[in-house]
């Protein structure tokens, strides 16, 4: 009997360490997948502002030499490295949350910790860069608390949720709204670039009966690849929906970020391959 | 001006950047070559100050403005839709200069 009761006690124990230990698991893996995404982010918002410089100062020379000309359009990529300054300000509260959501579900529930936390969540109401969501959107990430499954996650995380829940899903969506427009930048500047190559290496020659060696053979192969930079800021956009997902879910109590996590690794690698590509030139 | 409607008149003006930057300069005269730097530089700086201002509000004052000119701008990309010689392509958009160049103040 005493034996019996002990067994059970000791299942107890057992069943109560394990939920807990799956409850830190799963604040710690979105956490982490968090981190990974703001990263990512901060390496498509340092992509977006390079390749608006290197086009154009590219473009500038066969551009009227005009004081104005110049001014003007400097002005405007000046501007531009403002709005990616501020953009990396912001992303890095995103960054703090996570780490700070991190600290909780590791055990540092302490009052300090539960504060700054809240301070970072608090940070990220400001909408920035008068980045603005449509009522339409504001609406579907709203109420978002009322998700938060009871008694799944660590008590002080768990409060932690219910305070933040649409908090972080407004930052994330306003994340992403930021993707999207840089992502437009990055596309519109490599796309002219291609046709440009297309016609110069590709069409011309071959329509003006030109010997078509392996120059004019890879400008072609490369012209109906899809570019790798495309590619790779798809995979980004992709992830970003997956991230939204995965914060409601784990608001739910439920896993869903281990496959982010690679293809946030893939794109970061791709962004940073690209860069020091560049600067090799 | 609607956001939809602010999106079509950027893209109307993307493309009519994108058709000036891929024009084949070699085969333009001196006069046409000095047409088609003006008209580059201002539908780029149209093209940026669209972008930046995606990050910040517009007066009413402007956006009515922008509105009055979008059709003229959707007109632009239509007229440069499909394939062109160089040199037409050049007096399509030449002959648009003021707009992208009102476009571009609208938005400074």
């Amino acid at each position: 009997m005493k034996n019996s009761r002990f067994a059970i006690a000791a299942l107890c124990i057992l069943v109560v360490t394990g939920c807990t230990t799956v409850s830190v698991d799963r604040a710690i893996g979105v956490s982490a997948t968090g981190k990974a995404y703001v990263e990512t982010l901060k390496k498509v918002n340092d992509l977006s502002l390079d390749t608006s410089i290197e086009f154009t100062a590219n473009l500038l020379p066969t551009l009227p030499r005009t004081e104005d000309s110049l001014e003007a359009t400097t002005e405007e990529i000046r501007k531009r490295s403002l709005l990616i300054g501020n953009a990396h300000e912001y992303l890095d509260g995103l960054a703090s949350y996570f780490s700070e959501l991190e600290a909780l579900a590791k055990g540092d529930q302490s009052e300090a910790t539960a504060k700054v936390l809240g301070q970072v969540a608090e940070s990220l109401k400001a909408e920035p860069l008068e980045l603005k969501l449509s009522e339409e959107k504001k609406k579907a990430i709203t109420g978002l608390a009322g998700f938060v499954a009871k008694q799944v996650h660590a008590a002080a995380v768990e409060k932690a949720l219910v305070r933040d829940a649409d908090t972080v899903a407004q930052a994330l969506a306003i994340s992403e709204k930021l993707l999207d427009e840089q992502i437009r930048w990055v596309r519109l500047r490599e796309e002219v670039e291609r046709k440009k190559k297309y016609i110069d290496n590709v069409k011309k020659p071959f329509i003006a009966g030109s010997q078509l060696g392996p120059d004019w053979k890879k400008a072609w192969s490369a012209e109906v690849r899809t570019p790798p930079v495309i590619a790779l800021l798809s995979e980004a956009k992709k992830a970003s929906g997956e991230m939204q997902k995965a914060w409601i879910d784990i608001l739910r109590g439920q896993y869903s970020y281990t496959e982010i996590q690679s293809a946030l690794k893939n794109v970061k690698a791709g962004i940073e391959a690209i860069a020091a590509l560049r600067d090799a030139k | 001006m609607n956001n939809n409607e602010y999106d079509s008149l950027r893209i109307a003006v993307e493309d009519a950047f994108t058709a000036l930057y891929v024009l084949d300069v070699g085969s333009l005269t001196s006069e046409q070559r000095k047409q088609h730097q003006e008209a580059l530089g201002a539908a780029y700086l149209a093209v940026i100050r669209l972008e930046n201002r995606q990050f910040s509000d517009l007066t009413d004052q402007a956006m009515k403005k922008l509105n009055s000119l979008a059709d003229r701008t959707l007109a632009l990309q239509q007229q440069l839709a499909g394939l062109k010689k160089a040199n037409e392509t050049l007096e399509i958009v030449a002959s648009a200069l003021d707009l992208l160049t009102s476009i571009a103040k609208l938005l400074k």
